[in-house]
């Protein structure tokens, strides 16, 4: 990944922060990259393909959007035939190629005389390809392909890992709850085994059983006991009523202290 | 190969050899020790402290006894870059000044000489940390910053984006680490209700009674759940 202007510090963070990191900042690297690091690249876009309905993610200059755009419109092309066949497309020499009949003049009137397109390999239902526009004929050897291969390949992993953390993003949230859920359940062991003499497991058994009788969350009646107590957790009385049957997300703001 | 590079092919390797996602924090502890220059590493989630501290993973038992320590002292590196939600790098001539409660103990009883804390993030937000140790009392200059906060972060987003967490967790028992950190909070609710106080009032005697003993908060709370000391003792701050 390049380093972003705003120095090395930020970027140790920014660089595996998938939080910051949006699709549109990874697929722009991706065009960005591709443009410096393959030979006879003169400008690169990503196509992406959602719901059938393309749109040209990310670009490096003109040419390569207007490009993209022009297949958008004739409703097929190069990049267009990558991004749904998941193979590479390339086009060696733009005045002799025959597929996509009505492309082929248009690029070559826009200056670009090879392409390179190549599909980034998605396991979500997203078609997409890196494209590379050459003002060369024959610009890419098999030496470009890997590249572009390489470039999209690590793409891949960053996104699909982007995806795995929206989905799973929650873990924390869930964990940090669940932390302060069995803090306060296991204080609350604690303060019936110390009135009443009582096991740990007896205790819990205790709660379990105040928790069926009140037709409670086991967690909201240990809160109370705690409270009782300790004079502890009455905010986390009030704010349990409404989190009943909610997710998590009820708690947000709750530990300012340490925000 | 850099310290990331480092740290990715030992973690593979180490979840090749043991692929439980419960040890997941362990297997990311274990790694950074042999992609940094240090000797022992400690990953601890911080949620409603000082009683909300929980070691999930440790590189060795040495490094699970450094963070006892420091729970039993109530403050260091660990607590201070939590706090912040800023690295802190700090030797024994450092840290004795800011900590010194912590440092005795971590000289004595450790070969640990120099601290590196780092606060894990989730979406900007501090939720654990990334305590490292050193035995050599000038590593810390051997030490590349830059290594150090690129490693912080891959282990937050594994932390973040794995099951591993929740399973060390949610298996509670399966670490000792966190089983006993469990009997702590049930030897809190215990002493807060025997003593008639709160919940930072008992893990303060809980503190005292260890740390004249050169024991952790962890052990007493122990001795307590097993009925091998009377809960009196500890509220009563018996003499040692």
């Amino acid at each position: 990944m390049t380093t972003p202007p705003d120095g090395p510090d930020r970027s140790a963070f920014d660089d595996v922060d998938l939080a910051r990191e949006t699709m549109q900042s990874v697929l722009q690297q991706v065009a960005t990259q591709a443009k410096h690091a393959i030979p006879g690249v003169a400008e690169a876009s990503v196509t992406v393909v959602e719901r059938g309905r393309p749109t040209s993610a990310a670009w490096t200059g003109l040419l390569a959007f207007e490009l993209d755009e022009t297949q958008f419109g004739l409703e097929y092309g190069p990049c267009l035939s990558a991004a749904a066949s998941g193979e590479v497309v390339a086009i060696a020499d733009m005045a002799t190629e025959e597929r996509w009949g009505r492309f082929t003049p248009l690029a070559l009137r826009q200056g670009a005389l090879a392409s390179l397109s190549t599909p980034i390999p998605f396991q979500h239902d997203l078609q997409a390809a890196l494209n590379c526009y050459a003002t060369q004929p024959h610009a890419f050897d098999a030496a470009a392909e890997a590249q572009a291969r390489g470039i999209v390949g690590r793409a891949a992993v960053v996104i699909s890992n982007m995806h795995a953390y929206d989905s799973t993003r929650r873990t924390v949230e869930n964990l940090q709850e669940a932390m302060r859920s069995r803090a306060v359940i296991e204080q609350a062991k604690g303060i019936l085994m110390g009135r009443a003499g009582i096991s740990s497991a007896e205790a819990f058994e205790t709660l379990a059983r105040r928790s069926q009788d009140a037709n409670r969350k086991l967690r909201d009646i240990a809160r109370e006991l705690v409270a009782e107590v300790t004079g502890e957790g009455r905010e986390e009385n009030r704010d349990s009523d409404r989190d009943d049957g909610a997710d998590s997300r009820g708690d947000d703001g709750r530990d300012g202290g340490r925000r | 190969m850099s310290a990331v590079d480092d740290f990715a092919s030992a973690l593979a390797r180490e979840s090749a050899a043991d692929p439980d996602p419960a040890s997941l924090p362990t297997r990311l502890a274990r790694a950074a020790v042999r992609a940094l220059p240090v000797q022992g590493a400690g990953i601890t989630l911080a949620q409603d402290e000082p009683v909300g501290r929980l070691p999930v993973g440790a590189s060795d038992p040495t490094a699970a006894l450094a963070e006892r320590l420091q729970f039993t002292a109530g403050d260091g590196p660990c607590l201070t870059s939590s706090r912040l939600g800023q690295p802190v790098f700090s030797d024994e001539e450092d840290a004795g000044k800011r900590w010194p409660a912590f440092v005795d103990a971590l000289v004595t009883r450790t070969p640990y000489r120099a601290v590196a804390s780092l606060p894990l993030f989730d979406r900007g937000d501090p939720f654990a940390s990334l305590d490292l140790y050193l035995d050599d009392p000038s590593g810390l200059r051997a030490l590349d910053v830059f290594d150090v906060v690129s490693l912080a972060s891959l282990v937050a987003d594994a932390l973040v984006t794995q099951v591993g967490l929740a399973a060390a967790f949610g298996g509670g028992d399966r670490s000792p680490g966190v089983s006993d950190r469990l009997s702590v909070w049930q030897v809190i609710g215990l002493l807060a209700t025997r003593g008639d106080t709160d919940s930072d009032t008992a893990l303060s005697r809980l503190r005292a009674y260890a740390f004249g003993r050169d024991e952790t908060v962890d052990d007493v709370a122990a001795a307590v759940s097993a009925g091998r000391l009377d809960p009196e003792r500890v509220l009563q701050g018996d003499p040692v």
